[in-house]
């Protein structure tokens, strides 16, 4: 083990030891949840150790990892209200219908996936296109559904597969 | 990485897919789309995305993820989320209770910290409104919630001039240093934090100290005034010096103030030590020096007493009788 890798290693210990804490807190008081709170506690430290190679860069670390642990909190209640709302409407459905859990959780990844890939684009467009793509309706009848002209619905549907184009395209 | 081509091949193939889902693309369009793709392969490649699309909604139920997405899309839609995170304002919940945390409400919270090095000089503008002037060497926590707006000074100096809430909650706002508390009830009030003590100015209203260690011995300080307190007691009450916080203007102002003080204030804002000669430590000074060259201050000295500023290093300068 080189002598520089040792530093690092020293240097990541007492960075955690000196952030986890409050950084713990903070988020079990904003999430009221302990084992939620010390996941994305964990999850935060992850992301900045990934991202700063050299921890000394890092002028003003509580602002920047409180900054890192929100969006990772809303990305946490996003899941989690996706998840809400997908069970509601299942319990809407007769017992024969409902899926297994397996299928259950395969659809509520595409759920997540597919809201994380709509992030971002403007409620019409958005609305368009799950029209389109979920229901299956075509322009002309999203047209009449959202009360708009077809040339705008043709508009609307491109720069939303655009925009999810390009989401793929950072992902990747 | 995304270059012109590849770019244009993007544009052409979302419109590909508007174009061939119409329910009115004729032979002749498909033909020309194959023959689209066929031309380069950034097109091809384009095509592959528009397939990774689409192909993310195979599994899904269409009634049951419509209702989904469309309940949580409900809330106000995230893109106004990256703009609030550039700033040091974020969004924050309702409650520990859950439900739509991620909502946006109208007070921000801030949690942060800030210093400044010797003789650097800084002002935050926080998302409530309220300025911050930090002095050389100064040291803050800030910590807003949805209940109050805390700063706790570790070391140094604070100019502060409260934001007013715009909404109908009202946060109290409070400056921690390690003698106590001092609650603002107004507006434009400065904080230095030594050792043995604190002392606040208040320039505009009123604020209320509570010494750590003995609440009952709490004040109200108006406009006008100053203290300096300790963890146990007030100490001292003067009359407030506007030139005392003229460090957030960029001036260090005196008024007839012993060369050693000047000295041991300016030394505050350089590296290094800085020694008076006792024989010229009474000589009485008044002006306004800039402190962005604190050199040139030092030199001025020399036009306006009889003393000589002997610079053993750079880091170890006398100012002794010429």
């Amino acid at each position: 083990m080189s002598s520089e890798h040792v530093i690092d290693q020293l240097a990541i210990a007492a960075f955690y030891q000196a952030h986890n804490p409050w950084l713990f807190g903070w988020l079990r008081k904003k999430i009221g949840c302990h084992f939620d709170a010390a996941d994305l506690a964990h999850d935060t430290f992850l992301r900045v150790l990934n991202k700063q190679r050299d921890l000394q860069t890092i002028v003003e670390p509580r602002a920047y990892l409180t900054t890192v642990a929100h969006g990772l909190m809303v990305n946490h209640f996003r899941r989690r209200d996706l998840e809400k709302a997908y069970l509601a409407e299942l319990a809407s459905l007769p017992e024969s219908d409902i899926p297994s859990e397996e299928n259950r959780l395969m659809v509520l990844e595409a759920l997540i996936q597919i809201d994380a890939m709509l992030d971002g684009l403007q409620p019409r467009a958005r609305q368009a296109f799950l029209l389109h793509q979920l229901e299956g309706l075509t322009h002309g009848e999203i047209a009449l559904r959202l009360e708009v002209s077809v040339s705008s619905i043709r508009q609307y549907l491109a720069r939303a597969m655009l925009h999810c184009m390009a989401v793929q395209e950072d992902a990747a | 990485m995304t270059t012109g081509h590849s770019r244009g091949a993007m544009k052409a193939a979302a419109d590909w897919y508007v174009r061939l889902t119409s329910g009115n693309a004729s032979q002749a369009d498909h033909q020309a789309w194959r023959q689209w793709q066929d031309e380069r392969s950034e097109n091809a490649d384009a095509w592959q995305r528009v397939e990774a699309v689409t192909g993310k909604f195979g599994s899904i139920p269409p009634a049951i993820g419509m209702a989904a997405l469309n309940q949580v899309a409900a809330g106000p839609h995230s893109s106004g989320r990256r703009r609030a995170l550039k700033q040091l304002g974020l969004l924050i919940a309702a409650g520990a209770a859950g439900g739509l945390a991620y909502r946006q409400e109208p007070w921000a919270e801030v949690l942060a910290d800030y210093s400044t090095g010797i003789g650097e000089r800084r002002e935050i503008v926080l998302a409530d409104g309220t300025h911050l002037y930090l002095n050389t060497a100064t040291s803050i926590d800030v910590s807003f919630d949805a209940d109050r707006r805390s700063i706790k000074l570790i070391k140094g100096e604070v100019l502060i001039q409260t934001g007013h809430e715009q909404f109908a909650r009202y946060r109290s706002f409070v400056l921690t240093t390690d003698h106590g508390a001092v609650t603002a009830l107004g507006t434009r009030f400065s904080v230095r934090h030594f050792d043995d003590y604190s002392l606040v100015t208040v320039f505009e209203h009123a604020v209320e100290i509570v010494p750590k260690q003995n609440e009952s011995a709490r004040l109200i300080l108006r406009e006008g005034e100053a203290m300096a307190f300790d963890t146990a007691a007030m100490l001292t009450r003067s009359v407030a010096d506007p030139a005392s916080v003229a460090w957030s203007q960029g001036f260090l102002v005196v008024d007839q103030m012993p060369l050693s003080e000047f000295l041991a204030e300016l030394a505050r804002y350089r590296n290094g030590i800085l020694r008076c000669d006792p024989a010229i430590a009474k000589l009485s000074i008044s002006g306004s020096f800039p402190l962005g060259d604190t050199d040139a201050a030092l030199a001025a000295l020399t036009d306006i007493f009889p003393v000589r500023i002997d610079t053993f290093t750079r880091y170890w300068i006398s100012v002794i009788p010429a």
